[in-house]
């Protein structure tokens, strides 16, 4: 929104989000694990970005670079024109745990960030907006209730809420709803949808199911795990908004026929290797 | 897949509750009070069948009623304000004291240890140390420097229970969660909220086992620095009890002891209750 036209280099149409040649040593048992290689991409402000790969492949290394979380070991993470060396108040992150305090309740634990950042006091002050969020994610009646009284389901939806009482404009989602029966994850995934666009908000989701990945996409990335790098950029040519019927479409099912061939070959490629 | 995780355990906690009475086998049929009542009766059976087969002499070995009458005689004495009143108190207020300094000592050292690198790194394997020492061995020690008063026994008893609350303090503030490390990391948390708000709330558990520990241990100490450095209180009845060999007597103050030591561990289980209320909630 606000340009910075004293920052040296900056051309108008710069991305919102940029990764430029971004890696990671790992200081592994015997041998340091490259565990990124080269990454760079860049996500428009409003993308939906989703990050496919096997098991170990440096997705969730990839994330916790760009949450702050992790040091690059070089490289470097732009946001909004400004450069990302750690933590951020823009970005918001969620993990495949809900990770909700089991002694605050519902309430509570979604106002977390903000009496962290700015104390208790702003934490009272932004109760409706928390209230408002929960009413958003369906948990209505269940403000006062305590972690251990919600389903699995619910308790996630939670954390979507603590990401987002902040309002950050980067959302960064590791595997979120890979812990849900198909039915709930369906509903997270229209639900999330709903709230990115509504929002504005730019994401980035680590997934482990490819529909999803399309799903919810404007560009998917395909990992190739060790050194893991960027092997290919899908872009997602789909109407938005996405509806669970879409699933069955063609095109939906090409895309998915692509990024599927694409972790396939490169599997094969690895074992012939 | 949560889901289908979750629900099946309710419902077989659900049928336990709902089974049959007929399939259910005496054990669990009767109340658990009337168990232990029906345990303790066999014991003193035995206790008596023992006195009265062996022919011990009831100066080495007093039957039931025997120690009954002593027992008698010792919370008469104690509700009278007689002698054994005023030796609990000396007692009551030296596991008061020496407990009250196991706990700040406990929790400051183990909060060093399980917060700081440095504690971890350079103060802990001195605690271990320590703690791998028989630490009653201290006992004359601790009359030589704090005298025969109420001070030796005071720091006996701290110095016993203070390991405890230090190790499981420590432990506690170890056990969080990477995932909510990594939550409160993001948030870009100072060190003291990490501390207050993530770290201690999950350490408590940790922490009150460590206090019912210290509260028995603390006890403990007392008895071993009054059997060492005599004063005024309950275990110096035990000690001149016993060198008279009125058995009876002794057996009835350290039941005396232990009733401080399971009041002392009563508080603070009561306590946790209170900080843990969350808990209760949540396993319902
Ligand atoms: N803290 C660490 N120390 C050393 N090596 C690590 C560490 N974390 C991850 N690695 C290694 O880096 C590689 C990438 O790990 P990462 O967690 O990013 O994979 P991932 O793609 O998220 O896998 P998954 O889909 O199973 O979550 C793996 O080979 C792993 O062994
Ligand atoms: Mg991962």
């Amino acid at each position: 929104m606000n340009q910075q036209p004293n920052v040296a280099g900056n051309t108008p149409a710069k991305p919102f989000l940029s990764l430029t040649r971004i890696n990671k040593h790992y200081r592994g048992a015997r041998e340091p694990v490259h565990a990124a290689k080269d990454v760079s991409f860049e996500l428009e402000r409003g993308q939906t970005a989703s990050l496919v790969g096997a098991s170990g492949c440096g997705k969730s290394t990839v994330l916790k670079m760009i949450a702050g979380l992790l040091r690059p070991s070089s490289g470097e993470i732009h946001l909004d024109g400004r450069r990302l060396t750690g933590p951020d108040k823009g970005v918001g992150i969620m993990f495949q745990q809900p990770t909700l305090l089991p002694w605050r309740t519902v309430t509570d634990n979604v106002l977390l960030p903000i009496e962290i950042r700015q104390g208790k006091a702003a934490a009272k002050l932004a109760a409706e907006r928390a209230k408002s969020l929960i009413h958003m994610a369906g948990l209505t009646g269940f403000e006062e209730a305590l972690p251990g009284e919600l389903s699995g389901g619910m308790a996630q939806r939670a954390a979507v809420c603590r990401m987002l009482v902040n309002e950050p404009d980067l959302l960064l989602l590791d595997e979120p709803f890979g812990a849900l029966d198909e039915f709930t994850r369906e509903q997270m995934n229209v639900e999330f949808q709903r709230i990115c666009s509504a929002r504005k908000a730019t994401a980035i989701v680590v997934t482990h199911s490819i529909q999803e990945a399309v799903f919810l996409s404007d560009v998917v990335f395909v990992m190739s795990p060790r050194p893991g790098r960027i092997s290919k950029r899908i872009d997602i040519d789909l109407p938005r908004p996405r509806t669970p019927d879409m699933v069955t479409s063609s095109a939906f099912n090409e895309y998915v026929r692509e990024i599927h061939h694409c972790l396939f070959v490169r599997n094969s490629e690895a074992n012939h290797g | 897949m949560a889901e289908t995780s979750v629900i099946p355990s309710s419902e077989q906690a659900g049928m336990l509750i709902e089974e049959d009475d007929a399939h259910r086998s005496f054990v669990e049929r009767t109340p658990q009070w009337v168990l232990v009542l029906a345990f303790g009766v066999i014991l003193v059976t035995f206790w008596q069948a023992a006195v009265d087969l062996s022919g011990v002499s009831p100066l080495v070995l007093p039957g039931p009623y025997e120690v009954l009458q002593d027992l008698i005689f010792t919370v008469t004495n104690l509700f009278s304000g007689g002698y054994v009143l005023d030796a609990t108190i000396v007692t009551v207020v030296e596991v008061i004291f020496g407990f009250s300094l196991a706990c700040v000592i406990g929790l400051t050292l183990g909060a060093i240890i399980g917060a700081t690198e440095i504690g971890r790194k350079a103060i802990m394997p001195y605690v271990v140390a320590v703690n791998t020492m028989p630490k009653v061995a201290f006992a004359p020690l601790f009359v030589a420097w704090f005298g025969f008063g109420v001070e030796s026994k005071i720091m006996m008893a701290a110095f016993i229970s203070f390991f405890p609350v230090t190790i499981n303090t420590a432990a506690g503030l170890g056990a969080t969660s990477g995932d909510l490390l990594m939550l409160f990391r993001s948030l870009e948390a100072k060190r003291w909220q990490t501390l207050l708000k993530l770290q201690l709330p999950f350490a408590l558990p940790y922490i009150f086992a460590g206090l019912k520990l210290a509260a028995v241990w603390s006890v403990i100490g007392v008895v071993v620095g009054e059997y060492m450095g005599g004063g005024e209180g309950i275990g110096e009845l035990v000690r001149i009890a016993a060198s008279q060999l009125r058995v009876g007597r002794v057996f009835a103050q350290i039941l005396l002891l232990s009733m401080i030591g399971l009041s002392l561990f009563s508080l603070v289980s009561l306590v946790e209750a209170y900080f843990t209320k969350w808990k209760q909630r949540d396993n319902h």
